[in-house]
């Protein structure tokens, strides 16, 4: 990095999800219209504030730290060609999301997981219920459609109206194929035999 | 477990309407009805507690994508020098003229400047300030033409608009060279005094060194 001029305190990959939320899509908007004009460090703490999420996102969609990389930065670089394309209909997190679900469904074409790596990640906390591998492994064998609407609610937490941007549904469809993917999950831990 | 539900059951609860009941996404009647009937009904209770399992276990995956999110690389660097590349061949200028004509051959004036000042230290030492050898002298007066070459290269590079920075960047670059060139002027003026300071020298190849540096960096940056 640049020894005199890239001190800048922001570059971190992950601002934590509840300052994004607390800062609002106001700021990421202000930021966006500086990318318009050609700021770069306005791109930068776009980047900033959102890799981490997508990073998660893309970590549970391809089951693999190097494909999720791939997907954060292919998500940059897309929305950053694509800047005067960004009607503003959405919010910026929500642009960014679906750039990056887009790239996940390529990523997963390429190669499906079957039973996701773990590497150096924190320690499963999921065993109350059922073995973490369990669940991964029975994530990457759900459909598509319920997969996402799954990881996006359960693992990342998400509201519906979110959701439904995301994918371009409406909230009740979002909450349907939610409850839908979530009664498949059960059904292929029971075939597992990892229900509780 | 099987997805058979109590046969006695009269609610006749589906495994989505018990994810939907957790979630309190049922209208409320229904919400009740189904509440009170899990009272009753051990089938559709344990459904419910399986599914309950199955959101918690994913929330706890959340929550160690979230620690992995964490620890991630950063991929700015990455991401910044690919669009740089992308503007680039957009604007049709394929490779840009100055890193066709001077990365090259400026890396190897400052390859060769930098072996020259570390011979030199290493050989030549000597007190901070005094009457320098002639040889000392030499040696540093080749380091610093080596040097002067290289720079004006990486200068010229980096005056042209392809380099790609914001302009509060540009501004930041210009002054950080500024202040190194102000150390040089004063520096050439020592020197113009004392043209045999070897104090002098010593801390003008110093200068140069932060500049190469410095220019390195940027066209690292730039790459």
């Amino acid at each position: 990095m640049l020894s005199l001029i890239a001190t800048n305190p922001e570059v971190r990959l992950v601002v934590p999800p509840e300052a994004v939320a607390a800062a609002g899509p106001a700021e990421d908007r202000a930021l966006l219209e500086r990318c318009r004009a050609g700021d770069e460090r306005a791109m930068q703490q776009l980047y900033t504030r959102h890799a981490g999420r997508l990073f998660a996102l893309a970590r549970r969609m391809t089951g693999s730290r190097a494909d999720a990389e791939d997907v954060v930065q292919e998500t940059f670089l897309r929305a950053w060609r694509s800047l005067d394309g960004f009607r503003g209909e959405a919010a910026v997190g929500t642009w960014l999301y679906r750039i990056a679900l887009n790239r996940c469904r390529d990523a997963f074409a390429r190669r499906r997981p079957t039973v996701p790596e773990v590497e150096g990640a924190a320690p499963p906390q999921a065993g109350d219920a059922m073995a973490r591998r369990s669940l991964e492994a029975a994530l990457g064998e759900l459909p598509e459609g319920y997969r996402e609407v799954l990881v996006l609610h359960d693992v990342m937490e998400l509201e519906h109206p979110e959701i439904a941007a995301i994918l371009g549904v409406e909230v009740g469809t979002s909450k349907s194929q939610l409850h839908k993917a979530r009664s498949k999950m059960r059904e292929l831990l029971a075939a597992r035999g990892q229900a509780a | 477990m099987d997805d058979t539900r109590d046969t006695r059951c009269l609610v006749q609860a589906s495994p989505e309407e018990l994810s939907a009941l957790l979630d309190g996404d049922l209208e409320p009647a229904r919400a009740a009805e189904l509440a009170a009937h899990l009272d009753r009904c051990p089938a559709c209770c344990q459904i419910a507690a399986e599914l309950g399992a199955v959101r918690g276990g994913l929330r706890a995956l959340g929550d160690a994508d979230r620690a992995e999110a964490a620890q991630a690389r950063d991929l700015w660097a990455d991401i910044r020098r690919e669009r740089r590349r992308e503007v680039r061949a957009e604007r049709g200028e394929g490779q840009a003229w100055w890193r066709r004509y001077w990365l090259a051959p400026a890396g190897a004036l400052l390859g060769a400047a930098a072996a020259a000042l570390v011979l030199w230290l290493v050989f030549v030492p000597g007190p901070q300030t005094g009457r320098a050898p002639v040889e000392a002298l030499t040696a540093v007066l080749d380091a610093e033409r080596t040097y002067q070459l290289a720079i004006a290269g990486l200068e010229g590079s980096l005056a042209q608009p392809q380099a790609g920075y914001d302009s509060e960047t540009q501004r930041t670059i210009r002054q950080g060279l500024a202040d190194i060139d102000t150390v040089i002027e004063r520096c050439r003026e020592a020197l113009r005094a004392s043209p045999d300071d070897l104090g002098a020298h010593r801390a003008m190849l110093a200068a140069y060194q932060h500049k190469v540096d410095f220019l390195s960096d940027l066209v690292g940056e730039a790459l």
